[in-house]
């Protein structure tokens, strides 16, 4: 079985469409001018600090919060009762009614989606093979552990093959399994052509799965690109080289460090890759590995927003 | 607004609502409890009734001393013979050897007292009264005033006023004789409890729901695919329902402990429905007051952290409901007052207070309509207004809005 999407409200390539959006409480602006844009097939990981006013943008464009301005197109009609239907959302603060049974739960989820109750209970019972949970579904929510509670919170947001999928850190509490099983589903909705957008404080999976990457801090957008842009735009002056001797002397080029038996070199301003790799090649260097060293999302991260902030948890 | 989709989705919320609190140990418990509570006071007054008319013999003598040989007549009172004795000592005797049930001695001096003795057995353990001064006083009397005045006039003596009374308009004209049925108005009154249990039973359930979707954090999910109005709306249908079938399920008991009882010795008004008019006012005044306190209550989940907190303020919500039990006695005895009037045009005290005045034929088509024009318009801003409460603080976990904090919400809708 695979994890199909549902059908579309418009032919456009643009699923998410956000034009600056504005949110106040009290007398602070949680998000300033905020606009996005995500395409069908399309994953957007959405990272900031904490307090940063990811969750508020994400409450707005699934109509939980109204913003104070600014538009939220989904599949290129304006935010509406039904078009809150085609979207998934896995919120961060998650949680089930416990006492109810596994594919109950699933089934009044898909109908409040707008399925009928048959078409809801047979794709929870799916949907829960599909998550190799087919032998939990008649017990009760209670009954199952966290990462189960996860998974299953995972099944009732794509329950309705929803065209677009908002996660908010979908990883939190899963172990390498189930995460893995849940970034080949997400893997899976890709292809079939929903858009993602998903919030993290984990770079390495906003580098593993992102398409594209949207940070904010402080409630603006400060980054907003595809990824491998931002990588080459964000590339460093070092370089990384297995070689067999280091020269003493190779113009444009500063501090030496060797990591075993890799050398990083720091090129000075105005010096280019090419111009080092020639010079090693002319002093007779063999050269087994040459590369411009691109930076972690988690360097570009501190880059943008400093430091001080803590990686963990998101209260917004 | 779609209203077909909200509709649709407010069923989906009802149907779960009514289905889950149905389900609820708790529910069926509290549900079984009142009625079982009801069945047991009535067996025991059953019980009692059969004790108690066991222990009264139908037929009785009284025995008496009479020192004034004024007593010498009028021996049979109804059940009760009452017979003579020449001495004190005989008396005793027979009361002792139970020829007698009970004895009195009349002295010499009781036309000047009107003191007389009871004779009685040493009791041990509970003292219950069986003394018949009534029968006693009939027996005095009649053989006081035989022979010397009439028998009406004996009868006045005995029972003086059968107070009646007439009633006249502003013109001094006779006003339409129209007696108060005694059922009806227990229906009315009944309607008016039966208001203040659904508020408190329903809407607890509402401020409960929300409280525990609120702490176990699935408000976000529901949010994300139904709106706060049509989230409340399904509340309010579903929890509305489970305790309308709580409170008819009650009421039935109630009728089927009323028959229970009808069948001991006790005498029931006929039991029969109201005449429509009245009958749908009322249904009209219980749905509308169900509406605005349940709505309140929803305000109240919405803005409290726990089920414990909002447990402890919802007295804010009940106390309205309840105020005009306060007042019935001089509703009852003058429900044109102003007082009375007053509470039916507050929509927060009318429910109650109408139905009292309906049961009393006591509220004008106007007054009527102004009442409930009041309810339907607070109704309506009660409703806009824990939408935007809804909306803003159902997400906030741990921390209760402040007043200030609140009144920007509820002007800014945001």
């Amino acid at each position: 079985m695979t994890v199909q999407s549902g059908s579309v409200f418009s032919s456009g390539t643009i699923a998410i469409e956000v034009q600056g959006l504005w949110k106040r409480f009290g007398d602070k602006d949680v998000v300033q001018d905020v606009s996005l844009s995500v395409e069908r097939g399309q994953v957007v990981g959405f990272v900031g600090p904490n307090g940063a006013g990811k969750t508020t943008t994400i409450r707005m464009l699934l109509d939980i919060l109204k913003p104070d301005r600014g538009s939220v197109h989904i599949l290129g009609n304006q935010l509406s009762a039904e078009s809150q239907d085609r979207i998934g959302y896995l919120p961060e603060e998650r949680g089930l009614y416990r006492g109810q049974k596994v594919t109950d739960l699933l089934a009044y989820l898909g109908m409040l989606k707008g399925m009928t109750k048959e078409g809801a209970s047979a794709r929870a019972n799916d949907l829960l093979e599909r998550l190799g949970m087919g032998e939990h579904a008649g017990k009760k929510i209670s009954e199952m552990s966290r990462g189960l509670g996860q998974l299953i919170q995972f099944a009732a947001t794509i329950i309705h093959r929803p065209s677009i999928i908002v996660l908010d850190e979908p990883f939190s509490g899963l172990d390498p399994i189930n995460v893995r099983l849940m970034k080949d589903v997400i893997t899976e909705l890709r292809q079939d052509g929903v858009a993602l957008l998903f919030s993290t404080h984990q770079m390495e999976q906003v580098e593993e799965l992102s398409d594209k990457v949207m940070m904010i801090n402080r409630g603006r957008v400060v980054l907003d690109d595809r990824l491998a842009d931002i990588k080459r735009r964000y590339r460093g002056d070092a370089l990384k080289m297995v070689v067999d001797f280091m020269p003493e002397e190779l113009d444009g080029t500063g501090d030496v460090h060797r990591d075993g038996d890799v050398y990083e070199v720091r090129m000075l301003p105005g010096a280019t890759p090419e111009h080092v790799l020639r010079q090693l090649l002319d002093k007779g260097v063999a050269v087994e590995r040459f590369e411009v060293a691109t930076p972690r999302m988690e360097d570009i991260f501190l880059m943008l927003v400093g430091s001080g902030h803590e990686l963990g948890a998101d209260h917004e | 607004m779609n209203w077909g989709l909200t509709m649709n989705k407010s069923g989906i919320v009802a149907r779960r609502e009514l289905g889950s609190t149905l389900g609820r140990t708790s529910f069926r418990l509290m549900t079984a409890l009142i009625p079982v509570l009801g069945l047991v006071a009535v067996i025991g007054f059953l019980v009692f009734q059969a004790v108690r008319s066991e222990g009264a013999p139908e037929e009785k003598t009284i025995g008496y001393v009479d020192a004034t040989s004024s007593f010498d007549g009028a021996f049979e009172q109804g059940l009760v013979t009452f017979k003579p004795y020449g001495d004190e000592a005989a008396a005793i005797g027979a009361l002792l050897d139970d020829e007698i049930d009970q004895l009195y001695v009349i002295p010499v001096n009781y036309l000047e007292t009107g003191v007389v003795l009871e004779v009685k057995r040493e009791e041990r353990g509970l003292s219950i009264d069986t003394s018949s001064t009534t029968t006693l006083r009939r027996f005095l009397v009649d053989n006081l005033l035989e022979g010397a005045v009439s028998e009406y006039q004996i009868e006045r003596v005995r029972q003086p006023v059968v107070l009646a009374t007439l009633e006249v308009d502003e013109s001094g004209a006779p006003v339409k004789d129209d007696p108060l049925n005694v059922a009806h108005l227990a229906f009315f009154l009944g309607l008016g409890v039966l208001i203040v249990i659904s508020i408190m039973t329903s809407a607890g359930y509402i401020l409960q729901g929300l409280n525990e979707e609120k702490e176990n954090r699935i408000m976000e999910v529901l949010l994300s695919s139904v709106s706060p109005s049509q989230l409340m709306l399904g509340k309010l249908l579903g929890l509305g329902a489970a305790g309308l079938i709580q409170v008819v399920l009650w009421a039935i008991s109630g009728v089927a402990l009323l028959l229970l009882l009808g069948s001991g010795d006790i005498d029931l008004p006929e039991l029969t429905l109201p005449p429509p008019v009245p009958l749908l006012l009322g249904l009209a005044y219980f749905f509308l007051g169900y509406a605005l306190f349940g709505t309140l209550m929803a305000a109240l989940g919405a803005i409290t952290t726990s089920q414990r907190e909002s447990s402890q303020i919802s007295f804010i919500v009940i106390f309205p409901a309840v105020a005009p039990t306060w007042f019935i006695t001089p509703m009852l005895t003058n429900p044109d007052s102003t007082l009375a009037t007053v509470l039916t045009l507050i929509p927060f005290t009318a429910p109650v207070t109408a139905l009292f005045r309906i049961a009393l034929g006591a509220i004008g088509p106007l007054e009527l309509a102004l009442s409930m024009a009041l309810m339907l318009g607070t109704i309506f801003l009660t409703v806009l207004l824990t939408q935007r409460l809804f909306r803003v603080y159902l997400l906030m976990y741990g921390r209760r809005p402040g007043i200030r904090e609140m009144g920007r919400t509820l002007m800014s809708g945001r």
